[in-house]
């Protein structure tokens, strides 16, 4: 019998299929509830340790890149300030706008606070194909005249990304040959002397970026 | 049914600042429609809505055009293991009685390649295609944020 046509059989009720029913709705009933859990406890506010730190800080080691403001972007451009490092592209229409809006809106809190001076915004596009660094300085200093962005070849970003465990992944193009860029959507938060200390992961608002921030910040500087 | 879409018709045009649009059946009915203005050098814009169906059967919404564009497609952004990626949503289907909410983040339409300038102000002419062959046609501001 070849297999399609066991595949022709209707389904019928043996000890195995109830035994990979039961495994599947176990795993699904588990997996639910684990879920609901977290987001309960995201939502109660009852997580004990800091959201997001990354402690010990993880040295950002050499990288290359262009920056908007005409000059290269290295791993010494993070020294002295508080860095917010995130990724995208310019052909897209919602997640991208809505982080880097929520982003400038979250800077002007930042500022507001004596823990917010000295704090970089720094757009990083992940397909430099269509986005040359001419064509980004405009694009995100729309969102906040303090924006820069950074791009560079494929090979000199994976440099970056890859020591931050940041994944970019090209789609294939429709028939228009607009293809989507998959990436990373969390905000990677960068310590003035240069180590990754935290993550900021979705979904963002401009008072929870400000205030994880807050925290990692203070956190980073009780250990120094 | 004809009495109601007749009531949205006008509440539409007398509303200064809320329009609401439906199909020539009065199924689907369209409102706080808007379209992200495009930062400079974006050739893709978003836009976004809310659609309630009040018919008593289900609807499909296959598609979505605009004169203004080459293509728009409907696309939710789907943020998996801190991955964000878009899908194409071909078969979106909204039940009977509820509402459905196309806003940052989530389900939105993809306009691409603008035919020319579209700038913030700027009324967008959109239709919704559905399963049935009807059609809902709405218009969309351009504004820089949600209240703008």
């Amino acid at each position: 019998m070849s297999d399609m046509e066991r595949q022709d059989d209707s389904p019928k009720i043996t000890k195995r299929n109830i035994a990979i029913f039961l495994a599947i709705s176990t795993v699904g009933l588990t997996f639910g509830y684990i879920s609901s859990r977290m987001v309960a406890s995201y939502k109660e506010n009852k997580i004990s340790s800091v959201e997001g730190l990354l402690w010990p800080g993880k040295k950002i080691n050499r990288f290359n890149l262009n920056s908007t403001d005409g000059t290269e972007f290295t791993q010494d451009n993070f020294l002295g300030k508080w860095s917010f490092l995130f990724f995208g592209f310019m052909t897209c229409p919602d997640t991208c706008p809505t982080t880097l809006k929520v982003m400038a809106t979250a800077q002007n809190e930042i500022r507001k606070s004596e823990l917010g001076s000295n704090m970089q915004v720094i757009y990083a596009s992940v397909d430099p194909e269509r986005d040359s660094i001419e064509a980004m300085k405009p694009y995100v200093e729309y969102f906040d005249p303090t924006f820069k962005g950074i791009t560079g070849s494929l090979n000199a970003l994976n440099v970056l990304t890859n020591q931050l465990g940041v994944l970019h992944i090209r789609n294939e193009p429709n028939e228009f040959g607009y293809y989507d860029v998959e990436h990373s959507a969390s905000i990677i938060v960068v310590d003035p002397d240069g180590r990754r200390v935290g993550i900021l992961s979705t979904p963002h608002t401009p008072s929870n970026i400000a205030n994880r921030f807050q925290e990692i910040r203070k956190h980073v500087e009780s250990q120094s | 049914m004809k009495v109601v879409s007749l009531f949205i018709a006008l509440w539409g045009i007398l509303s200064p600042f809320s329009s609401a649009y439906t199909d020539e059946s009065g199924q689907v009915i369209i409102t706080d429609a808007w379209v992200r203005e495009a930062p400079p050098g974006a050739p893709v814009m978003g836009g976004y809505l809310t659609m309630k169906n009040i018919h008593d059967e289900d609807v499909v919404i296959t598609g979505s055009k605009s004169s203004m564009f080459k293509d728009v497609e409907i696309h939710k952004t789907k943020i998996v293991d801190g991955i964000a990626r878009m899908a194409h949503q071909t078969q979106l289907h909204l039940q009977s009685g509820s509402s459905m909410k196309f806003e940052p983040g989530g389900l939105h339409l993809m306009m691409m390649m603008p035919n020319g300038a579209i700038n913030k102000g700027d009324i967008i002419d959109i239709t919704l295609q559905l399963e049935t062959g009807e059609e809902v046609q709405f218009q969309a501001p351009v504004q820089r944020d949600i209240f703008d």
